[in-house]
């Protein structure tokens, strides 16, 4: 499956930049749609994207998102400096967050960030560290099986 | 139903997006504040769901790009900041605002046929990985 991606293409994104969070995944999706993807699949690559940037967004200091599209999948990789999530068992259940007020306003931080990356992707790995940071990758297969 | 009707009906004001009226058609609508919940459930594929909000920062226009979402309706008569207007005419999106709440913007669409939007099962693609 490791074959050379087609097109890679990355985007740094800035901790608590609350007004530019989502244009990575902006720039993401028309890239996916001037390649003629299917829609259905941009639009799962792109709530994907979008919940991850907005992660960095809300929890790191700085990040960068990576968009490698391959044959048969995309793969987006989020990688940030940040404090890293802690309990890994507790971020993957559906409620649980810890985010800032400030989050919450602008109506996030309700815990459903990263079930909601499970399930619209095929794959999904997340690598963190105490006080460094977390890289969180996902991929959808461009070969719908249903 | 074309946007101006449902403006009209809940006493709006169009913000945004005003060239492109004609080209949408909405049938159905999600009220929410958590932009998260937008996401995990509202299926958008026919381009023609309603996001009833009271979030009025850029990210309603974010989250409602990312889906396919031609239409938000801020409610309560809030404040609309510059930069949520300016980014939805730079996506294409109509933003109206109207002074009534939520609950009653809704009643409103409901009772004049609009549907609410359709929901993903949840859960049902997560066996996958």
């Amino acid at each position: 499956m490791e074959n050379q991606p087609l097109l890679v293409e990355s985007f740094k994104i800035i901790g608590k930049d609350y007004e530019n969070g989502g244009e990575a995944s902006s720039k993401i999706k028309s890239i996916l749609k001037k390649l003629g993807i299917s829609p259905e699949i941009i639009k799962k690559v792109s709530i994907c994207a979008y919940e991850s940037e907005m992660n960095i967004v809300i929890y790191a200091y700085e990040g960068e998102i990576t968009l490698y599209i391959y044959k048969d999948r995309i793969k987006v990789e989020a990688k940030d400096i940040g404090p890293g999530i802690e309990n890994l068992e507790l971020a993957m259940k559906e409620g649980y967050s810890t985010a800032p007020p400030e989050a919450i306003e602008l109506g996030f931080g309700a815990g459903m960030g990263l079930p909601n990356i499970k399930n619209n992707s095929d794959r999904m790995e997340i690598d963190t560290e105490i006080g460094k940071g977390t890289t969180l990758t996902f991929e959808v297969d461009l070969n719908e099986k249903r | 139903m074309k946007v101006d009707e449902v403006a009209k009906l809940i006493d709006g004001i169009i913000l945004s997006g005003k060239n492109i009226l004609d080209k949408i058609d909405v049938k159905t609508a999600f009220a929410a504040d958590l932009m998260s919940d937008v996401l995990a459930y509202v299926e958008s594929d026919n381009n023609d769901v309603i996001l009833i909000t009271g979030i009025t920062n850029p990210q309603i226009v974010r989250t409602a790009e990312m889906l396919d979402i031609p239409v938000i309706i801020v409610a309560r008569g809030k404040t609309i900041p510059k930069e949520t207007i300016k980014l939805a005419d730079e996506k294409g999106i109509i933003i109206i605002s109207t002074k009534n709440i939520v609950f009653t913007t809704s009643g409103i669409l409901y009772t004049n046929g609009i549907k609410p939007a359709k929901i993903k099962s949840r859960g049902e693609s997560a066996s996958s990985c």
